[in-house]
């Protein structure tokens, strides 16, 4: 099957032609900066050091030779991580409970439903997020994940705590990591639940695969957020 | 002295905060160049620091007791034409450079405190080689402490002392402290000679 190499960059990540990423296994886990000492009243010290990034895996099922040297290509056009890609985990191109896209969902307040949101308010902690412009009954579970625009750059979240939109078509939803300091909705921040995206730099001494002609087995590759 | 808030005190004594460095780069001919290893822009003392974490590196420095010269290299990386061309037409030599440490609060954007982590000048500029149209500048700074190391004719004596005060004889004593006895209370006394032990009077001790 071939794939579907984008070209421009940042790189859009590759797709079969049904659309679907080539991969069946991700993780995006939270590579912390922190830095931790117990002293003497037993009170663990933990100081944070640097925001948090997004630690991504990416793997293939098993697949043959001709199908691997197009993802392989696709990875040397990152050329080392020189290049970012738009990295999103494949399991969550729309929320959990709408698996099969958002057809035939409108707007509470008019028009069809692609998935984008307007940020309204953030909460003083920064660990809440205020949206709107959903369906009424939107509802999202535990491990959703968020993204929208943060300045020159993009930041990603994970929801925390389910959530239904209320009759307008308003949701308060509990993210972590938290906003960024400086994070302000305004000007207007649309924020997204198809294919949340954050920028990523792979890890070129991470990609493993088949490349020998006559192979057959899985490539793998990780990747670190780059804002 | 320093006054903290009830509360500041209160989240550091919690000991979960987060830690920022600001970088106050003050070049002749422009504006100052703040930059704080974080995401975004905060503002602090009148300056607005622009976020650019791994764009910006600092070099480790040690604290000293003896005012010897400590260094302190900053690296900038990823500049385009366009700052280097802000770079060069600014003056750098001898500059103010100043290093702070942040304490920010982990549940609220609040800065809980800052301290001072190197006060310079900034001495040399290096660039380093264009990549992809990109290049890095390595800024090489030396503290303020090489100005306390200078010697003059100065003397911890008396007489030096006299020369800026006539009356002030704080160092009257500074030279012959160890020896010089010092009597107390109102009326000095020899204290009492002690009665000899039986030993001492058998050795004529």
């Amino acid at each position: 099957m071939s794939l579907i190499i984008p070209q421009g960059f940042p790189l859009e990540m590759p797709t079969r032609s049904d659309g679907v990423l080539p991969f069946n296994q991700a993780t995006f886990k939270p590579l912390y900066g922190i830095t931790k000492a117990p002293n003497r009243g037993s009170k663990q010290q933990v100081v944070e050091l640097a925001p948090q990034l997004w630690q991504m895996r990416f793997s293939t099922p098993n697949i043959y030779y001709d199908e691997a040297i197009e993802l392989q290509t696709w990875l040397e056009m990152l050329q080392g991580g020189l290049r970012l890609f738009k990295a999103y985990h494949p399991h969550l191109t729309y929320p959990l409970n709408y698996r099969h896209g958002f057809a035939g969902l409108s707007r509470a307040g008019g028009g069809s439903f692609d998935g984008t949101c307007s940020v309204t308010d953030f909460g003083e902690a920064l660990d809440t997020l205020m949206i709107g412009g959903l369906p009424a009954g939107f509802s999202l579970r535990l491990g959703d994940m968020i993204s929208m625009p943060f300045e020159d750059s993009r930041i990603l979240h994970r929801i925390t705590a389910p959530v239904v939109a209320d009759v307008a078509g308003n949701a308060t939803l509990s993210i972590v990591p938290p906003l960024p300091i400086s994070f302000a909705v305004s000007p207007e921040v649309t924020a997204t639940f198809y294919k949340p995206w954050c920028y990523a730099t792979v890890d070129a001494d991470s990609i493993d695969g088949p490349f020998q002609e006559g192979q057959f087995g899985s490539v793998s590759f990780s990747a670190v957020e780059s804002f | 002295m320093r006054t903290l808030s009830s509360d500041t005190i209160a989240i550091l004594r919690s000991k979960r905060f987060k830690l920022r460095t600001l970088l106050n780069l003050m070049p002749d001919g422009v504006d100052p160049l703040c930059l704080w290893d974080d995401r975004g822009r905060i503002s602090y003392g009148g300056d607005v620091y622009i976020g650019k974490p791994g764009r910006f590196t600092l070099s480790p420095i040690s604290s000293s007791a003896d005012f010897s010269i400590r260094n302190m290299d900053v690296t900038l990386s990823g500049l385009d034409q366009q700052a280097v061309a802000m770079v060069e037409s600014a003056e750098w030599h001898q500059r103010p450079i100043l290093r702070q440490r942040a304490a920010i609060a982990v549940d609220r954007p609040q800065i809980l405190l800052v301290e001072e982590e190197f006060a310079g000048f900034m001495d040399q500029i290096e660039w380093g080689e264009v990549i992809d149209d990109k290049t890095s500048l390595i800024i090489h700074c030396e503290s303020t402490a090489r100005e306390y190391a200078r010697k003059g004719s100065r003397t911890a004596s008396d007489a030096d002392q006299r020369q800026r005060d006539p009356e002030d004889a704080i160092l009257s004593y500074q030279a012959s402290a160890v020896s010089q006895t010092i009597d107390w209370g109102p009326n000095p006394q020899k204290p009492p000679q002690q009665q000899k032990s039986w030993l001492q009077k058998v050795f004529g001790l």
